[in-house]
């Protein structure tokens, strides 16, 4: 059996923009380690946008859903997150449960600091 | 651990551990696998890779194959967070599945008393895992168990699968 890519978080920095690129499978086991890294970022700048890159997912479940809203929520008031939109089954885990227009989903080659379409 | 636990509606033996060395009531249902495992959240991606390694066996597309995956992990997402939460240690879970003309159908069981059937999921998922499961799958089922787990019933049509597979 074709055993998994093990899931990490990429964290990289460039000016006020802070992304983070999990790889691998964002499922119940792997979602705390995506959750850690993003309140790392939050804690450490307070004006930095916040770009979570999911095109590196391999799979993503509800959990990860879940966690998209509850980050989407924390920065809702500073409009300070932006969500790289990911590979066809990531995208049609946010089409099914219906959250895709709920949270600020940009395209890879998308400013993530022009304000949202 | 799973002994006598046979749903009413439940004809298959998928309950049984060993059900792949015995025969089934249906002489044209296979049994492609029949696993037990903890039920914690490591064995998730455990059981998604068992599942589409299957159904990759049996030339199902890739959009099929993410479909399936998809669906167990929200099947065992729930197993995981809710079947046990009053028990002292995780309990196990036990998936299956087999293979009756063109469908393709995986159980996910557990022993807890957490989830009842009708009974809205709580927790992080949002109760988002279920209606997955519903959009994803053909047909489901959730069935009592008689000693107070759930059995979730999961079928897939299969298109095309070709003979002797």
């Amino acid at each position: 059996m074709s055993l998994p890519v093990p899931f990490k978080v990429r964290r990289e920095g460039a000016g006020r923009t802070q992304r983070l690129i999990p790889t691998g499978e964002l499922d119940l086991a792997t979602a705390p380690v995506l959750e850690r890294a993003f309140d790392g970022v939050l804690r450490d700048d307070d004006e930095a946008m916040i770009v979570v890159d999911l095109t590196e997912l391999s799979f993503m479940d509800s959990t990860g859903v879940a966690l998209l809203l509850r980050m989407t929520a924390a920065c809702a008031d500073a409009d300070r997150l932006r969500i790289v939109n990911g590979t066809p089954s990531v995208v049609r885990v946010l089409d099914l449960t219906g959250v895709r227009a709920r949270l600020p989903i940009i395209a890879s080659h998308d400013d993530p600091r022009a304000p949202l379409q | 651990m799973t002994g006598g636990r046979v749903s009413e509606s439940d004809q298959s033996g998928i309950d049984d551990p060993s059900g792949a060395s015995r025969p089934s009531p249906d002489a044209r249902a296979r049994v492609l696998f029949s696993e037990t495992y903890p039920a914690v959240a490591g064995s998730i991606s455990t059981v998604r890779a068992t599942v589409g390694e299957s159904a990759a066996q049996l030339g199902a597309s890739a959009a099929l194959i993410d479909d399936l995956k998809l669906a167990v992990s929200e099947a065992v997402n729930n197993v995981v967070l809710h079947a046990y939460a009053e028990a002292d240690q995780p309990g196990l879970i036990h998936v299956e599945a087999t293979l009756a003309a063109a469908e393709l159908s995986i159980s996910v069981t557990d022993t807890g008393s957490g989830l009842q059937v009708g009974q809205p999921e709580p927790g992080p998922g949002l109760g988002l895992g279920l209606a997955l499961i519903g959009q994803l799958a053909d047909h489901v089922e959730l069935l009592q168990g008689s000693n107070g787990g759930l059995h979730v019933l999961m079928r897939f049509a299969l298109p095309a699968i070709p003979p002797d597979t």
